[in-house]
């Protein structure tokens, strides 16, 4: 359930308050960022997804019907900007250089270990449900895939997780 | 799964610094568009438009909200107006803004009235311009705002119905009827409520059988029977077992809803009307192998001279309103900016939509 400083906040963004919204998001931007780091697998862009979740959360905040669905409003536009940065990459995956992060990428390296051994389409999955604690249709609503697809992934990646682990 | 698996995905993390620049850019971006605006706001302040009352001079007073820009003036005195935009049907527009100035009465002076030289008359200033929506798409003039012609099950959409008189001798007329999701929404500052009226037919609305989940704070029934298709709540007429009625639908002639309580998941909000016909309309709309013109036409005649005006009420007591015309438009389902699904209806489809235009 919302907390009563957090539906305030929301109230308070919603009348344009730059610094409610601003502690609004604060709030939020560790869950945030352990999304976008399961779809893109670097900080970098993690960030660069942030910040246009950010500006565009502000922009249409307005359109935001019911206040208790916030955090799963802000999630869904985040993936849709993590997709656009990745559709927009250049970059040529090294495998190898997967091996070892880059220096900027020298946070959370288990839980980015973890992220690696699997699917994106795993991933996002995995992180909503056991991270952020999702519930399947929640999941379901957010990513825009049938439950029963969820509930396929999440068991795929529990086996792959525990075969990379050597269990 | 193992729980260390899990303890993985659930351990605090630490959010790397350059998440947290780039998050502190976007925040001071917001932060010097919002100061942009409120200095922009202060400038048009110095152009205010005035809706004075005077006792001898006709009020030729016009209204600045959401893309129309006017200017005007009254009375000795006063600031030399601003060149401005001129906005269409100005005539209409003064007419509608001396009921405005008769309202002015009882109003407190506002700052901007202190600040010049203006005459001992009471005022009311238009500030703080609102922006409305249907559906999410920004209403302006001249941009009409199309709906999907299929009935979601989420409710949105519109609803068709026709009746054909009886043949029979001493037979009644025939009629014909429609119900559109409207899912409005007002925003600007300031904003106390906001209230919409309809001028034909009534607004329908499919709220919960709870009166404390209703969002609806005020609002004046429509006097009369009007029958139409019903759009929301998710009662399911052809269903076979009985269903625990949660919705109950009612008609206004207009409502106000609170400005932090616009909407609600379990409540829909249409315009309908019912309307006799006698035969004219229903061939139009449904005659096997008619075409999407002569559709149009039927449409367009059931709507004609529907007219929705929305009315923000501000903090301080003033108003505005902005009125939204309903008509049926054919267009393709790209111009009406459908999304464009694998298997779904081809983007160069035709069809007639259903569109709300600010006027």
């Amino acid at each position: 359930m919302q907390k009563k400083e957090t539906k305030d906040l929301i109230r308070k963004a919603k009348r344009r308050d730059a610094d409610a919204f601003s502690e609004l998001i604060q709030i939020y931007v560790k869950d945030l960022y352990r999304v976008a780091v399961a779809i893109l697998l670097n900080d970098e862009d993690a960030a660069d997804a942030i910040q246009d979740t950010i500006l565009t959360c502000w922009e249409k905040l307005n359109m935001l019907r019911e206040d208790r669905y916030f955090k799963s409003w802000v999630t869904r536009i985040l993936i849709n900007k993590c997709y656009d940065i990745r559709k927009k990459s250049l970059r040529i995956v090294n495998l190898d250089a997967c091996a070892e992060p880059a220096a900027e990428d020298e946070y959370n390296l288990e839980f980015k270990e973890a992220l690696e051994s699997l699917d994106e389409k795993y991933r996002s999955v995995m992180v909503l449900f056991y991270s952020e604690g999702y519930h399947i249709d929640e999941i379901s609503a957010i990513l825009s895939i049938p439950e029963s697809t969820i509930k396929t992934r999440l068991k795929r990646g529990r086996e792959k997780l525990a075969r990379y682990y050597g269990e | 799964m193992e729980d260390r698996n899990i303890r993985i995905f659930q351990s605090d993390i630490e959010v790397p610094p350059v998440v947290l620049e780039k998050a502190d850019a976007a925040f001071a971006q917001i932060k010097r568009e919002q100061m942009k605006e409120a200095s922009m706001k202060k400038t048009e302040k110095k152009k205010t438009v005035w809706i004075v009352r005077t006792a001898a001079a006709a009020a030729a007073c016009l209204v600045v909200f959401g893309g129309i820009g006017m200017s005007g003036w009254l009375g000795k005195g006063q600031e030399d107006p601003e060149p401005a935009q001129m906005a269409e049907g100005d005539a209409a527009m003064a007419e509608k803004d001396v009921a405005m100035a008769e309202r002015a009465d009882g109003m407190e002076e506002t700052e901007a009235a202190k600040d010049t030289a203006a005459p001992a008359a009471e005022t009311s200033v238009q500030k703080n311009p609102f922006v409305l929506t249907a559906h999410a798409e920004e209403l302006a003039p001249g941009k009409p705002v199309p709906l999907n012609p299929q009935v979601s099950n989420a409710g949105q959409g519109w609803v068709l119905d026709g009746i054909e008189g009886s043949s029979e001798e001493g037979g009644g007329e025939g009629s014909v009827s429609f119900c559109i999701n409207t899912d409005f929404f007002c925003q600007g500052d300031d904003i106390e409520r906001v209230g919409y009226s309809i001028n034909k037919g009534a607004f329908q609305v499919v709220q919960p059988i709870n009166p404390d989940e209703r969002i609806l704070v005020e609002g004046t029934p429509y006097e009369g029977e009007l029958k139409a298709g019903i759009i929301g709540g998710g009662y399911d007429e052809a269903a076979e077992e009985e269903q625990p009625q949660l919705y109950e639908t009612a008609l206004y002639q207009s409502f106000v809803l609170d400005y932090d309580r616009q909407s609600a998941e379990n409540t829909w909000i249409n315009v309908c009307n019912n309307l006799p016909d006698d035969g004219t309309i229903l061939e139009l709309i449904w005659a096997e192998n008619g075409s999407l013109e002569q559709a149009n036409e039927g449409i367009n005649r059931m709507l004609e001279g529907t007219v929705i005006t929305c009315t923000a009420y501000y903090t301080d007591g003033s108003t505005a309103s902005v009125e939204i015309g309903v008509s049926c438009r054919m267009m393709t389902y790209a111009e009406a900016g459908e999304p464009q699904e694998e298997g779904g209806i081809p983007g160069d489809t035709e069809s007639n939509f259903i569109v709300f235009e600010m006027r």
